[in-house]
């Protein structure tokens, strides 16, 4: 959008590691394991969290971070199957 | 038969209230001790120890825990250690408790662990004093850890752990983190003392069946491998599985 942007785009590995730093850094998230693309002005992010408020979390963040792409959230709510496995050790 | 319910990596938040509380209260049914393998927490503030302590309530069994990386991140790790103490919970840091359950004595040393790789590709206690400290530190967790479980007087002896002790319950993980996923040097410690299993969470992305180099059991507990609200170990008391070789994994 600015001009300093046009005149030298920050190259997408970057701008990834800006997002992963704010997801991990940004109070309202704490997540270390998301793991986020970026293809021209769109971003993707991937991954589990515990609850839906922390997803919805994520793509606050995201937008903040990265205010001028369109960010796509597929990060899921850890899914947990009824009942537990039970395994014989000894 | 002693069960043993474990799960890691609850992740547990101020928006956790009510949610984790409600898988707990068939674990008395199902398990006669319940283990936590660290983080317990989403960033290790003292609010959400008091929602963790408060949805343990659900659990009728003892309940031993280690802390994670999550649970250090907000520098409060003793507050959070005693809040979860007050609560109930026993927290372990390079120390070893004997839990003597309704079905039998159950030995756990518990220690969170730390870094550093596995064996060919690990780091190295050399050169800066910043890479001497990271070796060292995961060196001195792993005496601690072997110590607390040689000192174990029971059967069934568990480590519980935070970070990995071997990169087979690692598959799915990224290969360029797993220096930052665990330590061989946590493997060799349980292969010298010996144990029934070792538990262990932090490697969302890994699997949950694996082995030391010695061949006793590891089982990746994190919440998002076991994708349940936790798995049961059973063990006949005075039988131990380690050291006959890896055929069981
Ligand atoms: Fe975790
Ligand atoms: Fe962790």
């Amino acid at each position: 959008m600015s001009e300093v942007e046009q005149a030298s785009p920050e190259p997408d590995s970057y701008v990834c590691e800006r997002v992963r730093r704010a997801l991990a850094a940004d109070p309202r998230v704490g997540e270390l394991g998301i793991t986020v693309r970026v293809v021209g002005r769109r971003a993707f992010v991937s991954g589990s969290v515990a609850t839906p408020e922390r997803r919805q979390a994520i793509s606050t963040v995201v937008t903040e971070v990265l205010p001028a792409y369109e960010v796509q959230n597929d990060v899921a709510v850890t899914p947990l199957e009824p009942g537990s496995e039970i395994e014989m050790l000894g | 038969m002693i069960r043993v319910a474990a799960v890691g990596d609850v992740h547990v938040g101020a928006d956790s209230v009510g949610r984790v509380r409600p898988h707990l209260e068939q674990v008395a049914g199902e398990a006669d001790l319940l283990l936590l393998a660290g983080d317990l927490t989403r960033v290790g503030e003292p609010e959400e120890a008091a929602v963790l302590v408060e949805e343990l309530r659900g659990a009728d069994v003892p309940v031993v825990a280690v802390l994670g990386n999550h649970d250090y991140h907000a520098g409060q790790e003793q507050v959070v250690a005693g809040m979860l103490e007050d609560g109930g919970v026993r927290v372990l840091e390079g120390e070893g408790v004997v839990v003597e359950t309704r079905s039998g004595p159950v030995g756990v040393a518990g220690a969170k662990g730390f870094g550093g790789g596995f064996a060919g590709a690990c780091g190295s206690d050399f050169g800066e004093p910043l890479m001497k400290a990271f070796v060292r530190h995961t060196r001195a967790v792993a005496d601690g850890l072997e110590k607390a479980l040689a000192g174990l007087a029971a059967d069934v002896r568990i480590a519980l752990l935070h970070y990995a002790p071997t990169e087979t319950t690692l598959q799915g993980e990224r290969l360029e983190i797993y220096p930052f996923l665990g330590s061989y040097l946590l493997g060799e410690a349980v292969d010298r003392a010996g144990a029934s299993v070792v538990l262990h969470g932090h490697a969302h992305a890994g699997t949950e069946k694996g082995f030391t180099p010695g061949g006793i059991p590891v089982r990746n507990v994190a919440q998002p491998v076991l994708r349940r609200p936790y798995n049961v170990y059973c063990f006949t008391a005075g039988g131990e599985t380690g050291c006959d070789g890896a055929s069981r994994a």
